[in-house]
């Protein structure tokens, strides 16, 4: 009988035998199969001819498709690299027995295509059953119609099973050159070594602390501007290589040094504990790092996900506060015409007027510094803000109030942070404010808005009002004072109640209306665009869940495999401690308090860098129009406890399989 | 290899002629071996004692066709394996050699009867021919009640009796044994022992490698290597085989 003949069975047999490791892996690659494989199909879809305004969830769906892509090669990678870690003794043993290494690399390339039949036949399947439905979700999240079609492409099958197919030959080459480097010998003793202790402690230390401090400076220095990207790559990327080189060498020096100081080290629980410490992080840090750096992903993309979905709305109603809005050159449209206009069509097309909005405003470009707004010159300018002067009469009919004002006198309102003082000096005038406002409706307050903010200044009445614009446009060098002062122009804003259809065949006839109408400038259809909104966040929602699953399922085996290593390590400790005379209790007190430890470090860790890397996020979501700074802090508190339990879960669940192989040895 | 060298050897089994073995070549060198000689023939029963450190294991690694040698020769039933690549070594080993080892070295996924079995599958033996191969050698051991076990529902001894049991189903001319009773309990350590002399009566190579001078003096001949030099080469003139005590005992 040939060897070859018997080398599928082998493979079959190897995976079988090895279940506790194999078994995992496969869970964890047909769900990475499947997921790509939903995203692939949904990409495939071509929406975007029955709906003008998919493209952003399908652009995201994209970018989540290729970063998904990148993500599972690194998380296939190492869980088949601790596979075959575990494995090595294994492999050589049959190596010592008899077996030629190229006969090992064939049984090698049996076991991974069986594995790579088996997770991408799983995840296929899996995903054909199941993509219709994740689409559903994708289109209800993103308020799509739910009655659009979906179709499987073939692409979508092809590129998942190249994808696989890649991962699993890098997979392959990697082992076969690792087994082809190693003397049996060598591998027979493979699972015992672990990650070593650098040589350099003190100076990869101090250097994994600079690198750390320089990726949360990036963090807490970032900037609500279009550098935010680099930034963030820029921190994300410190932060990887800070954190692997504090637990590496940061972690085993601190116990080192714990180790010289006597008074510390020779008590009867500390001298166990840091010893067995110093070994396990010499040993382990690598892992942990993984373990922590998954664990802030999962935490950051969690906090993001869950802003946007608690926090869409809220967003939606603060960038298109109207369905429609029209604006005028001259405030020269009688608002009365306009509303019986409104009205007119309203009644054709069986909507209702939820809200109606006719004002008029001038919004002029300033610099802020303390109470003063002066000339802006500087594009990068910082202090750059908007400031919008508004009429009595509009401020009234906007907030259908009473409001009065005496000479010179003014109401201010901001949709940052508030103003704070009593009077204020523009472009060099003084005006004194009657009172400072809280509420205005079509610009919501964010007081964390860090892009920048709207300043409403409320005068009396357009002659004040253009006194102080004209000033203003003296400064900045305007040369038709008096057509500046006539395009500042009238808004109309409306806010319609009804079904979707009706909304958007009013519009259209409103849009119409305003196009015929001498001095109009522009319209914009916040239903439109809201509905735009809805469907890119929507996405991102859909992509932030799916992301969120694949980080803490990377996480969760990651955490697995380590208690799996733990677990073996440690059969060989429980058998030493015995020796030297401990109790089964003070055994397990002490390795108790280890593997809490171990695990609660990369916990620790990754609250940390999510506290700092709060900073970031906050911009990152300003970006995006998301500044509502209470609902992010709420959502980051809501996530570090849900995920602290979750993850705790995780560690018993896990931990399960770690005193199951402890407890062989007893 | 010439017909006339083959000739040479033909009564030695193992045949090593002054080998070296370096490791790290160059100023931080370590020669664990130094200028080694040993001729082992057929049915001895060799102990190869020295303490941590001496090169034992790396005589033992010579010997069992796991690495080899930076220079000398090594001729194991005939052939020159000195110089043999990866490959040819693993055949070599899979023919010639049974190894136990300390660890005990079994697969724990597989049951004692497939443990067995594996080194027969690589041999290319038939199904039917390979379980009544292992049955035996489970018989031979005294395992014949454990075959569907898994080496973690068994004891140390029994799991090293397994081992044995591997390493003899395919009849090795030389079964080569590192440190077997170093994970044992002194009960164990007799009945693997035990196992092993009779392995001896009954005709095979045993070469047990140890740091126990007890364990040693329970071999024929016992070979002492110190600093990767062979400092001494006896016979135990206090060996007596199995055969050999009862007869003595029923004489009294």
């Amino acid at each position: 009988m040939k060897k070859w003949r018997i080398l599928p069975k082998m493979a079959l047999k190897g995976i079988m035998a090895n279940g506790m490791v194999y078994y995992p892996y496969i869970v964890a690659g047909i769900f990475s199969v499947f997921t790509f494989f939903v995203f692939s199909s949904i990409s495939y879809n071509d929406i975007t001819d029955v709906l003008p305004y998919a493209p952003y969830a399908l652009v995201i769906t994209e970018m989540g498709r290729v970063l998904l892509g990148m993500i599972l090669l690194l998380f296939l990678f190492y869980a088949g690299s601790f596979v075959m870690k575990r494995r090595k003794k294994e492999v050589g043993l049959y190596n010592l027995l008899g077996l030629e290494k190229t006969h090992i690399g064939m049984m090698l390339l049996f076991e991974n295509m069986i594995l790579y039949v088996v997770v991408a036949a799983g995840g296929i399947l899996l995903g054909t059953v199941l993509a219709k439905l994740m689409f559903l979700i994708l289109l209800k999240l993103s308020s799509l119609p739910m009655t659009i079609s979906f179709t499987f492409s073939a692409r979508a099958f092809y590129d998942t099973l190249l994808c696989l197919g890649v991962i699993f030959l890098i997979n392959f080459a990697r082992q076969v050159l690792e087994i082809g480097r190693s003397k049996g010998t060598e591998l027979l003793s493979g699972t015992k070594k672990g990650e070593k202790e650098p040589k350099l402690l003190p100076v990869w230390s101090a250097a994994g602390a600079a690198v750390l401090i320089l990726g949360y400076s990036a963090s807490v220095n970032s900037q609500a501007d279009s550098m935010i990207l680099i930034s963030f790559f820029l921190a994300v990327f410190l932060v990887i290589i800070g954190t692997y080189l504090m637990f590496t060498s940061g972690s085993v020096l601190l116990l080192k040094i714990m180790k010289r100081s006597k008074k510390m080290y020779y008590r009867k629980n500390a001298f166990i504990t840091i010893s067995g410490m110093y070994y396990r992080m010499k040993k382990n840090a690598a892992g942990l790092s993984n373990i922590c750096i998954f664990a802030t992903m999962t935490l950051i993309t969690l906090i993001c996900t869950f802003t946007v979905c608690f926090g869409l709305d809220e967003v939606a109603a603060y960038v298109y506060p109207y369905d429609v809005t029209a604006e005028f050159r001259d405030d020269s449209l009688p608002a009365e015409a306009v509303q019986k206009e409104i009205f007119g069509l309203a009644g054709k097309h069986g909507v209702s007027i939820e809200r109606m909005d006719i004002f008029d405003s001038i919004t002029l470009t300033c610099s802020k510094e303390e109470n003063r707004f002066g000339l802006f010159v500087d594009q990068h300018d910082a202090g750059k803000c908007r400031v919008i002067f508004m009429t009595l009469d509009a401020y009234n009919q906007l907030t259908d109030g009473q409001e009065s004002l005496e000479g010179e006198d003014v109401l201010l309102y901001t949709n940052g942070r508030d103003f704070g003082y009593d009077s204020l000096d523009f472009m060099g005038i003084r005006m004194d404010l009657k009172k400072e406002v809280y509420v205005l409706f079509p610009y919501p307050k964010f007081e964390s808005n860090p892009k920048g903010s709207d300043y409403i200044v409320i005068v009396k009445d357009e002659a004040q009002r253009d006194r102080y614009v004209r000033v203003w446009a003296e400064q900045n060098g305007v040369e038709d004072i008096d057509a500046f002062l006539r395009s500042g122009g009238q808004k109309a804003g409306v806010l319609l109640t009804g079904e979707e259809n009706k909304k958007d065949a009013f519009i259209e006839d409103f849009m119409r209306l305003c196009e015929g109408k001498e001095g109009f400038v522009a319209g914009r259809n916040g239903l439109y665009s809201r509905r735009d909104l809805y469907s890119m966040y929507g996405s991102l929602l859909f992509i932030g869940v799916i992301f969120g699953l694949i980080f803490f399922m990377c996480l969760l085996i990651i955490m697995y495999y380590k208690q799996i290593s733990e677990g073996y390590e440690d059969q060989a400790s429980f058998t030493i401690m015995k020796k030297v005379g401990m109790s089964d209790t003070e055994i397990k007190g002490t390795i108790h308090r280890q593997i809490f430890c171990v695990f609660g470090t990369p916990l620790a860790g990754a609250v940390l860098h999510t506290l700092v890397g709060m900073f970031m996020v906050r911009n990152f979501m300003a970006i995006i129009d998301f500044y509502n700074g209470t609902l992010i802090t709420v959502c980051m508190i809501g996530t570090i406890v849900l995920f602290g339990v979750i993850y705790s879960l995780a560690y018993f669940i896990t931990a399960k399989t770690y005193y199951r192989i402890v407890n062989h040895s007893c | 290899m010439s017909e006339e060298r083959k000739g040479e050897f033909m009564s030695a089994l193992v045949e090593i002629r002054d080998i070296c073995k370096i490791y790290n070549p160059g100023e931080n060198e370590v020669r664990a071996l130094d200028h080694v000689s040993l001729t082992i023939d057929e049915n001895e029963f060799v102990a190869i004692i020295g303490q941590s450190g001496s090169g034992k294991s790396t005589l033992m690694n010579m010997l069992g066709c796991l690495d080899v040698p930076t220079s000398g020769c090594y001729y194991l039933h005939g052939q020159d394996v000195s110089h043999m690549s990866d490959n040819e070594l693993s055949d070599v080993r899979n023919k010639e050699i049974g190894f136990i080892f300390q660890g005990f070295n079994l697969i724990a996924g597989l049951t004692a009867l497939e443990n067995v079995e594996l080194p027969l599958i690589y041999r290319g033996v038939g199904k039917r021919e390979r379980l009544r191969l292992a049955d035996a050698a489970l018989d031979k051991v005294g395992l014949a009640l454990r075959k569907t076990h898994k080496p973690a529902e068994m004891s140390g001894g029994q799991q090293q009796r397994v081992a044995i049991a591997r390493a003899i189903a395919q009849a090795p001319p030389v079964i080569l044994a590192d440190e077997p009773t170093g994970n044992l309990d002194s009960g164990s350590t007799k009945e693997i022992m035990e196992i092993l002399r009779s392995l001896h009566e009954e005709g095979r190579t045993v070469i047990l490698i140890t740091h126990d001078n007890e364990i040693a003096a329970q071999a024929k001949r016992v070979i002492k290597i110190i600093d990767g030099k062979i400092v001494q080469d006896s016979e135990n003139s206090s060996f007596t085989a199995g055969s050999e005590k009862e007869n003595t005992a029923q004489e009294a």
